[in-house]
Parts: C-alpha cells; sequence; structure tokens
C-alpha cells in the first residue's frame, strides 16, 4: 500500500513535469507537439551520452533542458512558425518530426536498451517500505520546478507578457511586445523541461527510443483529463492519471491499466469536455 | 491557459481544394476503367510475386481512400486508423481460426466491418458530442493504435500476442472458395473498385457536400442546419467500417494477423499515403498508397534502416511545400498539357 502509494506520487509528480511542457507549448501558440516524446527521451539520452564520456550524471541532468530547450527553438524556429495558423498540418509535421528524431536516436545510439546508473544510491524507510532514495528526490524536484514554472506564469513579468500573448496577439504587439521571442521562449521552457524530465527519469527508465511515446501518450491523457483550461489543470490531471495507473497497476498490467485510463478518459469528455480541473468560462 | 476542445475544433483547411461535384467527367471513367483492366489483367502477365504485392497495395489503397474520406473531406484527422484496420482483420483471423464454410466467411466479413464501425460508433458520439474534434481527435486516435497495438501483444490467449493469428481456414464465397493467391488478389480487386466507386459516389450526395461543408467552416454549416454531431460520427463510422473491410480483405491475401497492423507505424503509413497522394482528392490516397509502399519494397534493401527516417521527413516537407500532394502535381501537369493541345487547335495567329 505504501509502495503503491510512494509509485503513485512519483508517476504524477514526473508527468505534470512533462505534461506541462506540452501544455505550455499548446496553451500559447496552439500547437500540439507530438514529437514532445522524443524531445523527453533526447533528454535521457543526454545523459547517457555524459555518462558514457566519464563525467557525473549530473552534469547530464543540467545539459539535458539546454540541449533540448535548443533544438526546441530550432524546431519552432526553423519549421513550426510557419504552420501556426494550419493546427491539423502542424500535427502531421510534428508527427513526422516525432518518427525523424526517433530514426536519428537509433541511428547515433542503437535500437537497444541502454542502463544508466541511479546517482543517488540507498532506500529510506518511508511509509513502511524501504523507498529507493532517488525516486524520492524525482517527486520533490518535479514538485518543486513544476511549481516554479506555475509562479513564473502566474506572478512574473515575464508570465504576464505571455498572457498578455495569449489573450491578444496583435494588442499584445501594439503594446510593445516582441511575440514572436515569446513564442521562442515559450517554446524552449516547454522543451526543457521535457528534456529535464527524460534526463532526471533515465536510471529508472530502460533507455530506448521508443520510451517518448509513452510519456506522450500518458501526457495527452493528462491534459485530456485535466483539461487545456489552465496549467493548474494539468498538474490535476497528472495527479489523477499517476495515481491511478500506480493504482490499477497494483492489480494488474500496467497496459490494462493505461487502456481503463483512456476509456474513463474517452467517457469523461463527454461529462466534462472542459476537463476534470478547469472551468468553462475559464479564457 | 485558454479555451477548451470546443476551439480546437475549428480547424481551417486552406491546403486541400475544395471537390468538385455533379458527374464524374468521361476522362475520369476512362482512365478508371483503364486502371480497373490493367489490374484485372497484372496476375495473367506477371508472377505471384507481384501480384500478392499488388494486391497488398490495393488493401491499403481502401485503407488510404476511408482516411480521406474522413480527413479529407470531414476534416477530422486519424493518427491511429491502423487501429480499425487491425480490428478489422483480427475479427475476421478470429473467426476463421476456428473453421471454414460459407456461414463463418459471412461472419467473418460481418465481423470484420461491424466491429470498428461499431467501436467507432461509440468514440464518435462521445466524443464529438463532447465537442472534440480536430487536433484532440486525432491525439484521442492515436492512444487507440498505440493501446490496441499493445493489448494486442499483451493479451496472448485471445490474439496469440506477438506471433499473432495464423492457420486459417479459406473464405468460402458459395460460389467459390478463396484458396489460392490469384482468386484473393481478384477478391480484393473486385471489393476495392466497389468500396472506392461507392465513396467517390458518396461525396456527391449531398451528405458528401455536408462534409466539406463542416470541414470548411463548422459554425456556418451548422447555423445553417447542419447536425454537425450526426454527420461527423456517421463518416467516422463509415470510414472505419471501411477500413475494417479492408482489414478483412488482408486475412485471405496474407493468411496472417499481426500486432504491428493495429500499431503506430502502420497507422502513420495510412497518414503519409493520404498526405503524399493528395489530400480531399480520393484517387490520390489511392496512388499514394500504391507509390509510397512500392518504394518501401523496392528501396527496402537499399535503404535498409532509413526508410522511416526518410518517410517522417518526407511527411514534414510535402506538409511544408506541397500539401497538395501526388494529386496536385499530376493536375498541374495535366491542365499544363490540356492548354497546350488547347492552344495547337487554335494557332496565336487567330
Amino acid at each position: 500500500m505504501g509502495l503503491t502509494i510512494l509509485n503513485g506520487l512519483m508517476l504524477a509528480s514526473t508527468l505534470a513535469l512533462v505534461a506541462i511542457g506540452l501544455a505550455i507549448i499548446f496553451g500559447l501558440l496552439r500547437v500540439v507537439n507530438l514529437a514532445h516524446g522524443e524531445l523527453f527521451i533526447i533528454g535521457g539520452y543526454v545523459v547517457f551520452a555524459v555518462h558514457s564520456a566519464g563525467a557525473s550524471p549530473w552534469v547530464g541532468v543540467l545539459l539535458a533542458p539546454l540541449v533540448v530547450g535548443a533544438i526546441g527553438v530550432v524546431l519552432d524556429r526553423g519549421l513550426l512558425r510557419h504552420l501556426y495558423d494550419r493546427p491539423l498540418d502542424t500535427l502531421v509535421v510534428t508527427w513526422g518530426l516525432s518518427i525523424a528524431l526517433r530514426e536519428i536516436l537509433k541511428l547515433l545510439f542503437g535500437a537497444d536498451t541502454k542502463n544508466v546508473p541511479v546517482p543517488v544510491p540507498g532506500r529510506v524507510d518511508l511509509l513502511g517500505v524501504a523507498y529507493p532514495t532517488y525516486r524520492l528526490v524525482l517527486i520533490a524536484t518535479s514538485a518543486v520546478v513544476v511549481a516554479a514554472v506555475l509562479v513564473c506564469f502566474a506572478r512574473t513579468a515575464f508570465g504576464a507578457k505571455v498572457r498578455a500573448v495569449v489573450q491578444n496577439r496583435d494588442m499584445a504587439e501594439a503594446m510593445g511586445i516582441a511575440s514572436h521571442r515569446i513564442d521562442a521562449v515559450v517554446f524552449a521552457v516547454g522543451a526543457a523541461l521535457a528534456g529535464l524530465a527524460g534526463a532526471m527519469l533515465t536510471p529508472l527508465l530502460g533507455l530506448r527510443p521508443e520510451v517518448g511515446l509513452f510519456y506522450l501518450a500518458r501526457s495527452f491523457l493528462v491534459v485530456i483529463i485535466g483539461g487545456v483550461g489552465s496549467l493548474a489543470g494539468t498538474v490535476g490531471g497528472a495527479a489523477v492519471i499517476g495515481t491511478g495507473e500506480a493504482g490499477i497497476s497494483h492489480f494488474t498490467r500496467p497496459v490494462l491499466a493505461q487502456s481503463l485510463l483512456f476509456l474513463a478518459a474517452i467517457v469523461l469528455i463527454r461529462i466534462r469536455p472542459q476537463g476534470l480541473f478547469s472551468r468553462r468560462d475559464v479564457r | 491557459m485558454t479555451a477548451g476542445p470546443e476551439v480546437a475544433s475549428v480547424v481551417e483547411h486552406r491546403s486541400t481544394p475544395l471537390p468538385r461535384g455533379g458527374r464524374p467527367r468521361l476522362p475520369a471513367l476512362a482512365v478508371f476503367a483503364v486502371a480497373v483492366a490493367g489490374f484485372a489483367l497484372l496476375p495473367l502477365l506477371t508472377g505471384q510475386h507481384l501480384t500478392g504485392l499488388v494486391g497488398r497495395f490495393l488493401v491499403f489503397a481502401l485503407v488510404a481512400v476511408s482516411l480521406d474520406l474522413l480527413w479529407g473531406y470531414a476534416g477530422q484527422l486519424s493518427l491511429g486508423h491502423a487501429a480499425f484496420f487491425g480490428l478489422g482483420a483480427y475479427a475476421a483471423g478470429l473467426v476463421l481460426t476456428g473453421g471454414g464454410g460459407v456461414a463463418r466467411s459471412a461472419l467473418a466479413l460481418a465481423l470484420a466491418v461491424a466491429v470498428p464501425a461499431g467501436a467507432a460508433l461509440v468514440m464518435g458520439y462521445l466524443l464529438f458530442r463532447g465537442g472534440v474534434g480536430g487536433v484532440y481527435f486525432a491525439i484521442v486516435t492515436l492512444l487507440v493504435s498505440l493501446l490496441l497495438e499493445q493489448l494486442a501483444i499483451t493479451w496472448i490467449s485471445f490474439t496469440g500476442g506477438i506471433n499473432g493469428l495464423f492457420g486459417m481456414a479459406p473464405l468460402d464465397l458459395g460460389v467459390v472458395t478463396i484458396s489460392s493467391l490469384t482468386s484473393a488478389y481478384y477478391l480484393v480487386l473486385v471489393v476495392v473498385t466497389v468500396a472506392f466507386a461507392a465513396v467517390v459516389w458518396l461525396t456527391r450526395t449531398p451528405y458528401g457536400r455536408a462534409l466539406t461543408a463542416i470541414r470548411s467552416h463548422e459554425h456556418r454549416a451548422h447555423s445553417l442546419g447542419l447536425s454537425i454531431v450526426t454527420v461527423k460520427t456517421v463518416v467516422f463510422t463509415v470510414s472505419c467500417g471501411l477500413a475494417g473491410l479492408a482489414g478483412f480483405l488482408y486475412v485471405p491475401l496474407e493468411r496472417f494477423v499481426y500486432p504491428t497492423q493495429l500499431g503506430l507505424v502502420a497507422s502513420t503509413s495510412v497518414v503519409v499515403w493520404v498526405v503524399i497522394g493528395g489530400r480531399g482528392t480520393l484517387v490520390g490516397p489511392v496512388l499514394g498508397a500504391i507509390v509510397v509502399e512500392y518504394l518501401a519494397s523496392a528501396l527496402s534493401g537499399a535503404l535498409q534502416g532509413y526508410w522511416l527516417l526518410v518517410i517522417g521527413l518526407f511527411l514534414v516537407v510535402v506538409v511544408l511545400f506541397r500539401p497538395g500532394g501526388l494529386h496536385s502535381i499530376l493536375a498541374a501537369a495535366w491542365s499544363g498539357a490540356a492548354a497546350r493541345i488547347d492552344r495547337r487547335r487554335r494557332p496565336s495567329g487567330a
């Protein structure tokens, strides 16, 4: 029981980190980035590369958001900004990018599973189980970063500019906000969050190019259940999906758990199209 | 941050041309007849290998047409269309592993269409009633494909797991038993031809016009009295039924059903055929399926592990620079040639 609770907490907090990157990119740019899972797993490969080079995995964890953020900016400025007014085409293009990035990773690193050692060994007694310390570090770090993102968008001058662009792009530009620069920064931040999540989760993943897809799928469940109305909704959605998957996996296979959650999400869309955690009138 | 799914469902399609209404024109009918005749003669002229290959292309062409009806006409992109193709194949495969005969063959056909169509009916109702369309709909279908593939791999006792289903009894149509590759090829050719003609007809009925109306401006179509939920749910159901029918055809042709048929790579292929062929044209996706799959089989030796990379980059490049696909290139060449003939008939000195 204690183990299920802690696993649920870990899944929820890390999912929030991945999904919030997806949500801010969608919220501002209306871009559904199907390559988000690959950005996530590239973060993992950065840690693997740094570790293989003989450096501390922590260097990789710090480097990953920078690398992945830079890739995000290149993709956004180079390709996606030409498609902002064609949402379905953007979807197809990011799907193409997702496949291409996955294949490039296979060519660079091979298709086999890579293992990276856990940077913080040892266990801590908590809720009656000896829980790996690194997982507790993960929960804490994810919670802090997600909270920082929420505060940044709600309270800082940068956050105010982003919200201004979301509400009315033309008016924001008239007020002297360089909206294209905001676009690029937001895309970079969203990508960097995915990279950070991938980097930190690497030791637990069994690093393979396809793993990104499963995190993409879960992130979408999170966004659908939480609703796209607010970033807080994404965090709520992550809590539901994370604890739900850990809870159901306690009794059956993870695939079945995910399928059940997916069916629940589809029924939920019919009952509450705006998601569990946002009000319909939020604009 | 802002807006719910209902906003995401308002999608503009600037890139795809509006289909023409009215009767098919004579040159188009002639090309269609010649193409069908060519496919009918193929087994007499070539060996088993090419016949099997082209039979598979025709099955894929039907899947591409079914997605084009949904995406190119109604503007609803399914990123997981192989899931419905695979559901049809698994339904037919499971019935036919239990034995042959006319009754079982009929049941296999009925279930292969009804299971994916039924799944689409329920899903479509829940999603479209909930105001989910456009981008969200695409993501939900993507998840369907991802999860069904995993389920088919995991649920070994029912689906045969990663090994899939094999040892299916031959289809018994009463008058003839589909036991050879050639007979399976002709079954595929007849069914795909009829289904293609039926879809072309459907897009030219008032219902087909309603699909286009919804794609080009959902709110306006709604204000003109169209029931958006019903029209979308019906087209999704029809499209998935057609994909299931293609799955049914795959069983006598390949005698093998396996999990990757349901999965994301297969689903992506369908999108690739439609994009490269040209959305909203029906003929384009048929061409796209045949050309892309021919290249895939011809270049598989040369490209080895690079094929998916090429496909991924191709999707990006075609959508960015040639959103009309092969169809737009051919149409431009056709009208160019027609203009030249026209000039020759009426000399410029006149």
